[in-house]
């Protein structure tokens, strides 16, 4: 049997990323010259981490880059260096580089060396150069000449837990790095290692005893084991303690001494653990892998326990059925219909996840824009611990980017821009995210300048994008900043800046069964309303049928259906049917025409107009009848088939035949209508 | 059946030498590597085969695989089959040494 270290390896990536946000996050947070020591510490425990694993799998580069790294975060813990805003950004920096290079790594492509290089020499110029006085392989040095006379130091017994070593956790690189803290004599107990035939190889069964002399501090002597805690029985007292420690250590009870100290570094361990897990549930990262809660996953088992009680009683029903027992059975199906839903439901909150996962990355990026722009931008966030699915949150993040990288750029003014229009020098953006009617609803707002209506429409009308005469309110002005005809650089630099892209955004958005919209007022500043379906894998539809086929609307885009009479009806010139609802005239799609099915209805009358909404426009969609309501577990239809503008993917129904769900905006735009048609009757 | 009958009719005056296994190690030659070495030299060991081990190319050595060497090299000791290290690289040396396994290895001196 070999063991299979990509698997501890892809653990490495992700706990690595996950301290790179702790770090990036932690680094935004220190505030120049008054830096708070816990935050620092934070910082100091991710780069360490880091620079461990990375040692552990043989990523020397990763290891070296990083121990620069920590060196200088250790001065600063220590108070021996000023936290300056030209470190911070170096740190910054350093981080986005060690990011590159675990992605790299991971993915087996080049490193950028050039700028590992340049950010290394960067790094080792403030360590050597900097405000510190004296760097920390100096202290090191001057530690192990110093320390050795004064006899002052650690007494350590370490024993790890068997399954230590899997974790790829490995004490050669432990004990090496003690050994940099000072002179180290160290003396293996052997006693519990088995005859090689009942060895089993990958389980540790070693203990060591070391003395550790030097002025080392007991927190630096705690990092090296920080990656260990709760998996092995750790001593570590001052030198003074050595007679009883050592006493201790060879009593292998779990009283006295040192049951008192494993005790003690177990709740420490716990704590710390405890705090690290919240630290990182707070940070952003994609990934192809999920951490689950253990309370979803014991629902979830709960829930398969009484899925198969249930199916158990079923089945002794089967075995001895007579009609008498028919209502035994109704209630066995619908007690099985209940834990269907109820563990489908469960499944589903496993993917869940908070937005916290993408809005983590957005202080970061205000930070280093407003710097850019030299504009003074103050980030609020809200709903960070909204939930929606894994899938949702990893493809949210470019639109959500663009969105704000619009507002930090052409959104809110320069500091003398917002002084001359009376208001606060600081702007202020707010990402809102919270649940509305089985959707996410993410908001991006800011107090800038709006969005220039005027300019919007003539730009539209000499692009020919609409007509000269028509006749549309801010809102529906404002939209067309969506349309594709308006993601060009000379459009921005007119209209306010704003606009580059916004189709690429509407698209995504649109390619997640989302939609968006905009709300601005001049001179006040502008909202963008991103809704979003909780998950792409279920979804609430209405099954219609048209001729021979049966099609799935999805529940959250309809808004009413009607049967509608013939007064109803017009036609307009050029944009086809539409009918008239209370006091506005809407579209009409006949799905049978835009699909090309034959259909047993041919008149409008004589059916029914499903009224559907997509950012904020209203059709109607004209369908033979309306079948039920039902969830449906979406499979895609490009990966089993090809692409179909106006179908977003397909299901199975419960009779075994397939259903194709509609995509209203894809279905809107094969339909050649135009979303502005809408007109005041 | 007697000892004579178990070698052949080859030599039948004297026991067939049973052939030396030699380890090559790898530069990696860690935990991923452990299983199957302790494989072989369980089987060398119970078949009282001579273990040679050359150490020269290790770049990357772990506990586990020190945590198995030692107790091959207790055991062999123990049942007096000749461990030889044919060449050790410095990695491999301070590793154990560090471990304080280079006294049960009796690693050869420098």
């Amino acid at each position: 049997m070999t063991v299979d270290m990509s698997q501890f390896l892809e653990t490495f990536y992700e706990e690595s990323f996950e301290g790179l946000d702790i770090m990036e996050s932690s680094l935004l947070n220190l505030d120049a010259g008054a830096a708070d020591e816990e935050v620092i510490n934070n910082i100091f425990r991710a780069a360490h981490s880091i620079k461990g694993g990375s040692g552990t799998f043989g990523l020397d580069a990763v290891a070296s880059f990083t121990h620069v790294l920590e060196t200088l975060l250790d001065e600063m813990r220590d108070g021996r260096r000023e936290v300056t805003g030209e470190a911070v950004n170096l740190l910054l920096q350093s981080v986005d580089c060690l990011r590159g290079m675990l992605s790299a790594l991971r993915s087996e492509s080049e490193l950028d060396q050039e700028n590992i290089d340049a950010l290394h020499s960067e790094l080792e110029d403030m360590l050597h150069g900097g405000a510190g006085d004296v760097s920390v392989s100096e202290k090191v040095e001057d530690t192990n000449t110093g320390s050795a006379s004064d006899g002052s130091g650690w007494q350590i017994f370490f024993r790890p837990l068997s399954h230590m070593l899997l974790s790829g956790n490995d004490p050669v690189r432990m004990l090496k790095e003690l050994r940099e803290l000072g002179e180290l004599s160290v003396e293996v107990d052997t006693s519990t290692l088995p005859v090689l035939s009942e060895l089993i190889p990958e389980e540790s069964y070693l203990a060591w005893n070391m003395i550790l002399t030097g002025a080392a501090s007991r927190e630096l002597v705690d990092e090296v084991f920080a990656w260990v805690d709760g998996d092995c029985e750790l001593i570590i007292n001052p030198i003074e303690k050595q007679a009883d420690i050592a006493e201790a250590a060879e009593n292998n009870n779990d009283d006295g001494v040192r049951g008192e100290l494993l005790n003690d570094r177990r709740m420490e361990s716990s704590d710390r653990r405890k705090s690290d897990r919240r630290s990182a549930s707070a940070s952003a990262g994609e990934s192809t892998s999920i951490r689950v809660g253990i309370d979803k996953v014991d629902s979830v088992i709960n829930l398969v326990g009484e899925l198969v009680i249930t199916q158990s009683m079923l089945g002794t029903l089967g075995e001895d059925f007579d009609m008498s027992k028919i209502k035994h059975l109704t209630d066995g199906l619908s007690q099985l219909e209940r834990n269907t839903r109820e563990l489908q439901e469960e499944v589903m909150r496993m993917r869940m996840l908070p937005i916290s996962f993408t809005f983590s990355r957005f202080p970061r990026m205000v930070h280093d824009v407003s710097q850019k722009l030299g504009k003074k931008i103050e980030l609020q966030l809200l709903g960070e611990q909204t939930e929606l699915d894994k899938t949702v949150i990893e493809k949210i993040g470019d639109p959500l980017v663009h969105l704000v990288r619009n507002s930090l750029d052409h959104g809110i003014e320069a500091p003398a821009d917002r002084l001359a229009a009376g208001k606060p020098e600081t702007g202020i953006l707010l990402l809102n995210a919270f649940h509305r009617g089985g959707n996410i609803v993410i908001e991006v707002k800011d107090d800038g300048n709006g969005l220039n209506t005027k300019k919007i429409l003539s730009k539209a009308i000499e692009r020919g994008l609409v007509s000269a005469d028509a006749n549309m309110s801010d809102e529906e002005i404002n939209a067309l900043i969506f349309l594709p005809g308006f993601s060009t650089a000379d459009v921005v630099s007119d209209v306010s800046g704003r606009g580059v892209g916004m189709d690429v955004v509407r698209s995504n958005i649109h390619s997640l069964g989302g939609t968006v919209s905009v709300e601005s007022k001049p001179g006040v500043g502008s909202t963008f309303t991103v809704k979003l379906p909780l998950t792409l894998a279920i979804l609430d539809g209405q099954t219609v049928s048209v001729g021979n086929e049966v099609y799935i609307v999805p529940l959250v885009s309809i808004i009413e259906s009607m049967q509608v009479k013939a007064e109803m009806l017009n036609y307009v010139a050029g944009k086809g049917e539409v009918f008239r609802l209370r006091d506005e005239y809407l579209p009409i799609i006949r799905l049978h025409e835009a699909f090309g099915v034959e259909s047993k209805v041919m008149e409008i009358t004589e059916g029914l107009l499903v009224v559907v909404e997509t950012e904020g426009k209203h059709v109607g969609l004209f369908v033979d009848e309306l079948l039920g309501q039902q969830q449906v577990v979406i499979k895609s239809l490009e990966e089993n088939y090809k692409k179909v503008e106006g179908i977003s993917g397909a299901t199975i129904l419960g009779d075994g035949s397939v259903a194709l769900i509609m995509d209203i905006p894809g279905l809107i735009r094969l339909s050649s209508i135009q979303p502005d048609l809408r007109q005041s009757a | 059946m007697s000892n004579k009958a178990r070698q052949g009719s080859g030599s039948p005056n004297t026991p067939r030498k049973k052939r030396a296994l030699t380890v090559n190690c790898e530069e990696s030659f860690d935990i991923s590597r452990v299983s199957a070495l302790h494989e072989k030299l369980t089987k060398a060991l119970n078949e009282g085969r001579s273990v040679t081990i050359d150490a020269i190319r290790v770049e990357r050595t772990d506990a586990a695989m020190l945590q198995m060497l030692s107790a091959f090299a207790r055991d062999s000791r123990e049942k007096s089959v000749t461990l030889k290290w044919k060449s050790v690289s410095e990695e491999f040396r301070n590793s154990a040494n560090l471990l304080d396994l280079d006294g049960v290895l009796e690693l050869p001196a420098v």
